[in-house]
């Protein structure tokens, strides 16, 4: 299957290239979209063959990600509507999303979206439990309870939070 | 779908997580992430430089830019801890010479800085970029004028409230002619006059500076000529803000009042002339933030003055400015969250207020001044502030040794002039081992007094390090060495 992206069909004059993620769905991408991915220009620069496959950025992902870059490969947006669009983009998008988006941009280098997502990802740990944190990363936790009693008393007393601006 | 997170996009994250709460419970998610998390966390905030040592926190987090700490406790804003008594930073500095080459920022509170401390500093770290000694003391000018020789990259120097000695007005033409970094320049504690025209020509430099706060010193006939240099300014602090009235002072103050269209907070304004204040009427209506806790101003001229000032947020006043200032206040400045003033406002008065803004009241107290009462509309959060503990307070041996658990939860207890006995201090510090108790006396070790002997002050931290290893003589810990929470 071959998804068109949003600039709609390819004309002869516009180059395309074949992005497959893994679990095998294709997508037509202009090649200005994709070369603002730094790892898709080097594979690019490197080979003649149009078709790119991405063994381990799954559909979902890779639709959100191509979206990202199509948009900001079209000259028609001025930066300001590209900066709303990056807002609306993370805005409400799942923590577990923005994960596997976050890996994606590294995997791809898309460093301003990579930004735009780990500042996002940021902003929902803010003042979070480290239980929280621990589920939502799918981590065990390998500290003894002592140990992990002992840190939480030293963060607590020798670096802790300003507590009242005025003392 | 398994996935795994490298390093560097952990580290990104991170990088977006700003307090330390944030980056403490990073920490203790697991061993990998309390080692990434150690390598990338940039900035320390510690509340007491007492409750850790530099060793611990160097060896947690090696790649430190910017420092905060605390010395003495607050009440030493009070003179209530004693000459002598500690907050030395020399040992943090020495270490983090070391240990940080690429450290860009110190602030320091109620710490003793000399002036080996400043030149060690201006020396060990080559980007250095900010220093704020806020309530500091132990230096000189000649301590600064290393700061400002050898610290290339300088952007912001805030002596604010520190006792400076004054050995010399020169120390700003150490200020090398290509050092055009400056931000922000607070000087506003020093006593003695500064080298005008040295003042004068890093002004004119300095292309980014916002915040420029001068000293008494500094007379009004020179204040046109420097903000002229800086329209940009857009935190200004005056000099003494008096002269004999001249027409044409006046008018040279007013034409370069008028070309700062970015300043949003005034500050200074000692021996205040009221005359000279339609001086500053073209910029009032940008103005956010007035700081007037110098300027003993009466209140038709403190009227006429906030009612220019449309947009205020926050005031501070010495208690000159009664009910007819109030009342101006609530009409013009329909912004305002904050009031502090010097002295206590009745509650009356603080009433009418409130009641038409959303003021947020900080009285500031003198620690003898009993608050008896005060009422308040339900709406208006108090902030008051002498609050921790009271230094006088009745607290005595029973309820001491009752609530030892929970100094555990307080980064520290002051107490001055209670009816604490060394005997109850003993006992404080076997029952609680990590708490570091330490108490006063003037003379004789404290073996040889009674146990029911009242102890002068008491002080208890929780720490991380153990024994403070600069104590005066006056000073006696109460504890093992191996101990945890701290008095003295």
């Amino acid at each position: 299957m071959v998804t068109t992206d949003e600039k709609g069909p390819l004309t002869a004059k516009k180059k395309s290239v074949i992005i497959r993620s893994c679990d095998g769905d294709e997508f037509l991408v202009s090649e200005s979209a994709a070369v603002l991915s730094t790892s898709l220009k080097k594979i690019l620069e490197e080979k003649e063959d149009r078709l790119i496959h991405l063994s381990d950025i799954d559909n979902k992902t890779l639709a959100m990600v191509i979206a990202y870059l199509s948009t900001h490969a079209d000259d028609g947006l001025s930066d300001d509507l590209k900066r709303s669009f990056d807002q609306e983009f993370v805005s409400g998008k799942e923590f577990d999303v923005l994960k596997y988006l976050v890996l994606a941009t590294d995997t791809l280098q898309v460093t301003c979206l990579c930004y735009t997502v780990a500042k996002k990802m940021a902003d929902i740990m803010k003042n979070k439990l480290v239980e929280w944190v621990r589920r939502e990363f799918d981590i065990q936790n390998d500290y003894t309870p002592e140990a992990e009693a002992e840190i939480r008393r030293l963060d607590a007393w020798a670096w802790d939070d300003r507590q009242l601006e005025d003392d | 779908m398994a996935y795994s997170f490298p390093e560097e996009v952990l580290e990104h994250v991170f990088s977006f997580l700003s307090s330390d709460k944030d980056r403490n419970a990073v920490s203790l998610v697991c061993k990998s992430w309390y080692e990434i998390e150690r390598w990338c966390r940039r900035r320390i905030f510690v509340g007491n430089c007492y409750a850790v040592s530099p060793g611990i926190v160097i060896r947690r987090f090696p790649e430190v830019r910017a420092v905060e700490m605390k010395g003495k406790p607050h009440f030493a804003d009070f003179n209530l801890v004693p000459e002598g008594w500690g907050g030395y930073v020399y040992p943090w500095i020495a270490a983090m010479s070391a240990a940080y080459p690429l450290l860009e920022e110190i602030k320091l509170k109620r710490m003793v800085v000399t002036d080996e401390c400043l030149e060690l500093i201006s020396k060990s770290f080559k980007n250095f970029k900010v220093l704020v000694l806020s309530s500091c003391e132990g230096f000189t000018t000649d301590g600064l004028a290393s700061i400002a020789a050898n610290c290339r990259h300088l952007r912001e120097l805030d002596l604010r409230e520190s006792e400076v000695e004054d050995l010399s007005g020169h120390w700003l033409s150490h200020f090398p002619d290509n050092c055009t970094s400056l931000v922000s320049l607070n000087m506003s504690c020093l006593g003695s006059e500064v080298s005008f025209s040295a003042l004068e020509r890093l002004v004119a430099r300095s292309p980014n500076l916002r915040t420029l706060r001068l000293n008494r010193a500094v007379p009004l006939e020179k204040l046109a000529n420097l903000i002229r240099r800086a329209p940009q300014l857009v935190e200004l602090g005056t000099g003494a803000y008096s002269a004999e009235i001249r027409s044409d002072i006046l008018l040279n103050l007013t034409e370069a009042f008028s070309a700062c269209k970015q300043l949003r907070g005034l500050s200074g304004f000692w021996d205040v002339v009221p005359a000279y204040l339609p001086a500053m009427y073209s910029v009032c209506s940008g103005i956010t933030s007035l700081n007037l806790s110098y300027a003993t101003i009466q209140s038709s001229d403190l009227v006429k003055l906030v009612t220019q000032c449309r947009n205020l947020q926050r005031l501070w006043v010495l208690d000159y400015i009664e009910d007819s200032g109030l009342e101006a206040l609530a009409s013009s400045c329909k912004d305002l969250q904050e009031l502090r003033s010097s002295l206590p406002i009745l509650s009356s008065r603080t009433k009418r207020v409130s009641n038409r803004t959303r003021a947020r009241l900080c009285l500031r107290r003198l620690p003898q001044t009993p608050i008896r009462s005060l009422f308040l509309p339900p709406d208006v959060k108090l902030c008051i502030g002498f609050h921790r503990k009271e230094p006088d307070c009745p607290f005595g041996d029973k309820a001491l040794l009752a609530n030892a658990a929970k100094l555990e939860t307080m980064r520290s207890l002051w107490m001055s002039s209670c009816s604490v006995s060394y005997g109850a201090c003993k006992l404080l510090g076997q029952k609680m081992p990590r708490l570091n108790v330490r108490s006063y006396r003037r003379a004789g070790p404290p073996d040889s007094r009674p146990e029911n002997c009242p102890v002068e002050r008491l002080y208890v931290y929780r720490t991380v390090a153990g024994r403070r290893i600069d104590m005066p003589g006056f000073v006696w810990t109460m504890d093992d060495e191996d101990s945890g929470l701290r008095f003295s």
